[in-house]
């Protein structure tokens, strides 16, 4: 056990995973990610974030130490993952004929959660999880007739209806208008700090990461490439080495970090 | 768990308003819930009544009233309308719902845990795989010592029904196959069954080969008192389990990935409803042959109606493909007068225009 396997809180020392004989994800060490945090992992195409991420939930097989609050969770069944962990993938299915509302109370329903022993309980609880999503207008549509931006935030629906102790969001926020952008991160943000939830979210947009993340986990070619308070991990030096990109970073009247894309880096 | 409630962060009127708003999909959700029960109870009645309009249909016109009295208390109907009621069309008119019953509620869970639409027992190699058994016993006779020889048709097309669910399932385990790759193993199985029946027949005689033909075209013609009792044994023992699944099932329908991470054993569920498929799949065609499109259309149907939360689908799916079955059971008798045609046949010509009107008539046009 390691010096901070018994602090509350995430802890990942030299993670890997990959698939069959091919290394992903290459020994991720990290400082203790920390309860009620919001931490964005960023990095270009295939660096391999969902597939850490993926690792991350317990479903597929990974080798390093992953605790929780000191509980050794490697090694571990999948049910001993899912009980405290809650992975969120990049899409939802097609053509599936279900409601909105019905696909909240089947994520509920999936295995037995506490609190939640009658079926009014599930339902009243699957309502108030839209109503905090904004989507209880929805409730009664189905999937199939959403739009892509709806789907999604119906997708983030189920997993915070699962009130996991650390919640993995793949892409929460690609097909979002600015508006449902800006409410997804602020909700997230919020319910880390309620829950006390440690949130990992993979984003694209390295503002909005700036801006709502308490740490930047950035990979590159599976490995950790800067990690730290966002003005620590992104600057133009690990832009350019990771992204390829020759970026300014600078200070807006309000304070937050703004990324400028300028151009190609110099090879 | 009211950890959401409390810190809605709105106005007294506005937690007021959403307030009301909860109360109000909460409430039109519950109707929905009772209109889905109400569906089933119509579903089951439509059965009822389908299996008194087989029972009713025949040779011999029965009436409506004289079905149901020769049913509940058979001393009040002549001798001779008890013969036909007990012992001709009762078996036939009880296979036919169990078999549509069967059938129907496999390819359901088929189709829920290979996330395809067109999984069915009979496009996935099962029935093909039973009539190449059928076909080994009835061709070359082997028969075991102290079985009658219809048994071990029976038991042959079993055996080989079984044996191709789980040769899908061993090769699903062997090295971790994606679902695409066991929906197109499924439909390799029924080529390579399909060309080993075709050679048994080849290398037949005229009188194996009349036999065969007839197997192949799927008929009730089979049913008596034993195997109408052995299916509804294996249909009561194995519902039950599909019921009992139908949550978990509906959470896979959200994806894989996001339905094991809620804590679901993706790989236990897959296994253990193939094993169940393949028991109701395999007795079913063993008794009737290969019956087409109840496994499909079933489904569709139950799944238009009530959509996917399975504990509505699967029983919903049960009785559709029931009440379909027992109707085509009805129209093989009138279609050529005189004549039963092999059941078989007669749902496929009912079931694949009903397929294309569901693929061209989609309700909000959702892809």
């Amino acid at each position: 056990m390691s010096d901070v396997g018994n602090k509350a809180g995430l802890a990942i020392q030299r993670f890997s995973t990959g698939y069959r004989k091919r290394a992903i994800v290459k020994s991720v060490s990290l400082p203790l990610l920390e309860r009620g945090g919001v931490y964005s992992l960023i990095g270009p195409n295939a660096a391999g974030k969902s597939t850490l991420m993926r690792a991350l939930a317990g479903l597929q097989s990974a080798s390093g130490l992953v605790t929780l609050d000191g509980h050794e969770l490697v090694g571990q069944p999948l049910a001993e993952w899912a009980k405290r962990v809650t992975y969120m993938p990049q899409s939802l299915p097609q053509g599936v004929s279900l409601n909105v509302l019905e696909s909240v109370i089947s994520a509920l329903r999936a295995t037995p959660m506490e609190g939640l022993d009658s079926s009014d309980a599930v339902k009243t609880y699957a309502v108030e999880v839209l109503q905090r999503v904004g989507i209880v207008e929805l409730a009664l549509r189905n999937l199939g007739e959403l739009s892509g931006g709806q789907r999604q935030l119906v997708s983030l629906a189920q997993v915070l209806a699962r009130r996991p102790q650390v919640l993995l969001l793949d892409e929460p926020i690609s097909a979002l208008d600015l508006k449902h952008q800006l409410s997804v991160m602020r909700l997230v943000h919020e319910l880390a700090r309620e829950r006390s939830m440690i949130v990992l979210v993979v984003l694209h947009d390295l503002n909005v990461a700036a801006r709502w993340s308490d740490g930047i986990v950035m990979l590159s070619h599976g490995e950790l490439a800067a990690y730290g308070t966002p003005a620590e991990a992104i600057t133009p030096a690990t832009l350019a080495q990771v992204y390829g990109v020759k970026a300014r970073i600078e200070q807006c009247a309000r304070g937050t970090l703004q990324v400028m894309i300028d151009d190609l880096a110099e090879a | 768990m009211n950890a959401l409630t409390d810190t809605v962060k709105a106005s007294s009127a506005n937690a007021a308003t959403a307030a009301g708003q909860g109360r109000a999909v909460l409430a039109a959700y519950r109707r929905r819930v009772r209109w889905r029960v109400g569906a089933l109870v119509l579903l089951g009645a439509l059965c009822v009544a389908a299996f008194v309009l087989d029972i009713m249909t025949g040779p011999s016109t029965l009436s409506p009233g004289e079905v149901v009295a020769g049913l509940l208390s058979p001393d009040g109907v002549s001798n001779a309308q008890r013969t036909i009621i007990w012992n001709v069309r009762l078996p036939y008119a009880l296979m036919a719902l169990l078999v549509g019953a069967a059938l129907s509620l496999a390819g359901a869970e088929m189709q829920a845990i290979l996330n395809n639409p067109l999984a069915s027992p009979f496009t996935l190699g099962v029935s093909s795989a039973a009539s190449f058994g059928a076909a080994l016993a009835i061709v070359l006779g082997i028969s075991l010592p102290f079985l009658p020889r219809e048994w071990m048709v029976s038991l042959n097309a079993f055996g080989f029904a079984l044996g191709s669910v789980m040769l899908l399932q061993l090769m699903a385990r062997l090295r971790s196959t994606s679902v695409e790759t066991m929906v197109l193993l499924g439909i390799a199985l029924v080529f390579v069954f399909n060309a080993l029946v075709a050679f048994v027949q080849f290398a037949s005689s005229q009188a194996a080969l009349q036999q065969l033909v007839f197997w192949s075209m799927g008929s009730l013609s089979r049913a008596n008192g034993q195997n109408v009792s052995v299916l509804a044994v294996v249909l009561a023992l194995v519902a039950p389990f599909s019921l009992a699944a139908a949550g978990k099932l509906t959470a896979l329908r959200l994806g894989e990935d996001r339905a094991r991470s809620f804590g679901i054993n993706v790989g236990r569920l897959r296994f253990f409803a193939l094993l169940r498929v393949s028991l109701l799949a395999a007795t079913s065609v063993a008794f009737v042959g290969t019956i087409g499109f109840i496994g499909l259309v079933g489904p569709h149907i139950a799944r238009l109606m009530l959509g996917e939360d399975h504990r509505f689908l699967l029983p919903a799916s049960l009785l559709t493909g029931a009440l379909v079955m027992s109707l085509a059971s009805t129209v093989s008798k009138v279609l050529v007068p005189g004549v039963m045609l092999p059941v078989g046949i007669v749902t496929s010509i009912i079931g694949v225009p009903v397929f294309l009107l569901l693929i061209f008539w989609r309700p909000g046009g959702a892809s």
